[in-house]
């Protein structure tokens, strides 16, 4: 892996870290959809559960 | 005085600074993207080639933002612990969970893009070269405050935990980053630096800024946005939090919202349970 | 009964060094430890090898840090364990005062204990005998240090149940200043040695006043 990395002179190095940024933004970007995603999941279960109890 | 006082409480409400926050952010991430995108493709393209170093230089675009910001953030961090540890107010403890993670990724993004331009330019991924030495270290830092954090199971009680480990790291880091710098000339003589003291061409200056300008912004984007998910976390039971998620709020959400102010985290359980 | 700080401060030294001394069995472990990671260190590389030679200072220092690092996780467990912790945090004593002596009589038990093992690391290692006073002055200055951030460090991780691996993350990043200096300090040798030695020592003292404060804050979160 590391060879095939050298192999392409000195814009494979270049490409390889701003890859490596460009992924660390997107796990950020996409990790914050996610988590406020999964909040409202929770709190819409937490209300369904409440309606139900009033229910009963 | 007072008035600023007042206003800053009013501000770190959570609700306000929840509806503040998504109002600031989209100008944040759209300024990060239009400056970012543009300074980037400028020095990649555009800027001349290094007398020296060639293409690879380029990475400095990246590199060098990427080190400010590590520093930047753990400063943010210290600076919201010794508040966090002063006022007890629970934005400034959020804000020392939300950076440290932040920071920790610029940190770790400074060392790869350091490695992937010592290749071609020192010929090793890895020298120990006085900043790079001081980036690890600086990594171990994040870590330790990451690990102590999330070590305590209560949020509130694990951030000001952290924040004491940030207060006491922000004294050490230049302690530290001297100290490593005497280590580096005891032991080798210098060496080509990524960005060194030597003037640098504007045509290869601007961009740069730009670049560091970019990362700025965007360190505000994803702490306002951490920041709120940290808020929808801690408040889920609060009557705003179902407004700002677009959800029908319950009628009766407001007596169990105070029921369950003492406790801080998201507790899964139903107040009726218990 | 009025209480005079220096009282106070000279009765919880005397305690824990009390306390040290009735379990001075405990403080062989930190001392074979150390003498273990040299041997390791040289069956590792070979006995004969010139590497063993050149290294040995830096190696005789990093043992001694490490087994100093072990005993860090004690500095205040057994008192959360039999509830002393919570007599110090509601006493009228200051409790940076009681920190602050702690934290002397740690350096001086451990610290200083662990200085002793120099001279058989030094045997072990072959290390060159005419360096072993500035090992030994390097490791009583650079311990004091340690000693101070381990006190943070100790007190931060004291609610949790689990703190060793952790505890490293925290403490042994802030040491690289001091191992910088202290083995600089040797290595260096002869007159080239005073100015590391004074930088490891102002460093060391910055850190023993600010550990007794910040470890008194760390203490109170673990209560509220």
């Amino acid at each position: 892996m590391l060879e095939w990395l050298e192999s392409h002179g000195h814009w494979g190095f270049i490409t390889a870290s701003y890859a490596i940024a460009a992924l660390a933004l997107l796990i950020d970007v996409i990790g914050q959809r996610i988590k406020r995603n999964d909040l409202k999941r929770r709190v819409l279960e937490r209300q369904a559960r409440r309606q139900l109890q009033r229910t009963h | 005085m007072n008035r600023f006082w007042i206003w800053l409480t009013r501000f770190a409400s959570p609700p306000v600074f929840y509806r503040v926050a998504g109002v600031w952010r989209p100008w944040l991430g759209i300024g990060a993207l239009l400056i970012g995108g543009f300074s980037i493709y400028w020095g990649l393209f555009h800027a001349p080639e290094d007398y020296y170093q060639g293409d690879s230089y380029r990475i400095i675009y990246l590199h060098v933002p990427a080190a400010w910001m590590s520093l930047f953030a753990y400063v943010v961090m210290a600076v919201a612990g010794a508040a966090a540890l002063i006022w007890r107010t629970k934005l400034s403890e959020l804000t020392v969970l939300a950076c440290a993670p932040i920071g920790a990724g610029f940190t770790a993004i400074t060392l790869l893009s350091g490695m992937l331009w010592g290749r071609p330019t020192w010929g090793a991924y890895w020298v120990w070269d006085a900043r790079l030495t001081s980036e690890l270290v600086l990594l171990f830092l994040y870590l330790g405050v990451i690990g102590l954090a999330s070590a305590y199971g209560d949020l509130r009680r694990g951030a000001r935990a952290a924040a004491v480990l940030a207060l006491v790291g922000v004294v050490n880091l230049p302690i530290i980053h001297y100290s490593v710098r005497w280590w580096n000339t005891l032991h080798q003589g210098e060496t080509v630096r990524l960005f060194g003291e030597s003037s640098i061409d504007p045509s290869m200056a601007w961009p740069l800024l730009g670049a560091a300008l970019a990362a700025k912004l965007y360190f505000g984007w994803s702490l306002l946005g951490r920041l709120r998910l940290a808020l929808i976390e801690t408040e889920s039971d609060k009557a705003w939090v179902a407004q700002a998620l677009d959800i029908q709020p319950d009628p009766d959400q407001r007596q169990n919202g105070a029921e369950q102010r003492a406790s801080t985290k998201a507790a899964p359980e139903d107040p009726a349970h218990a | 009964m009025e209480l005079s700080l220096t009282t106070a401060f000279r009765s919880a030294l005397k305690r824990d060094l009390q306390l040290a001394w009735r379990r001075r069995g405990d403080l062989l472990h930190p001392f074979a430890f150390a003498l273990l990671v040299a041997t390791l260190f040289a069956i590792g590389v070979g006995g004969e090898s010139q590497l063993l030679r050149a290294a040995a200072a830096p190696v005789a220092f990093l043992a001694v840090l490490l087994a100093l690092f072990l005993s860090v996780d004690g500095l205040f467990r057994p008192d959360r364990d039999d509830g002393q912790l919570d007599h110090l945090l509601v006493s009228p004593v200051p409790l940076s005062l009681t920190l602050a002596a702690r934290l002397l009589a740690y350096w001086l038990v451990h610290g200083l204990g662990l200085t002793l093992a120099a001279p058989l690391i030094a045997l072990l290692l072959r290390l060159d005998w005419s360096l072993l006073p500035l090992l030994m002055g390097a490791l009583a200055i650079c311990t004091l240090g340690m000693s101070a951030i381990g006190l943070i460090g100790a007190a931060l991780t004291v609610p949790l149940r689990r703190g060793g691996m952790l505890l490293a993350l925290i403490v042994l990043p802030l040491y690289v200043p001091l191992l910088i200096f202290g083995c600089g300090a040797v290595v260096a040798g002869g007159e080239a040695s005073a100015a590391p030695l004074l930088l490891a020592a102002a460093l060391s003292v910055f850190l023993t006043t600010l550990a007794p404060f910040a470890a008194a804050i760390a203490l109170r979160l673990g209560v509220d």
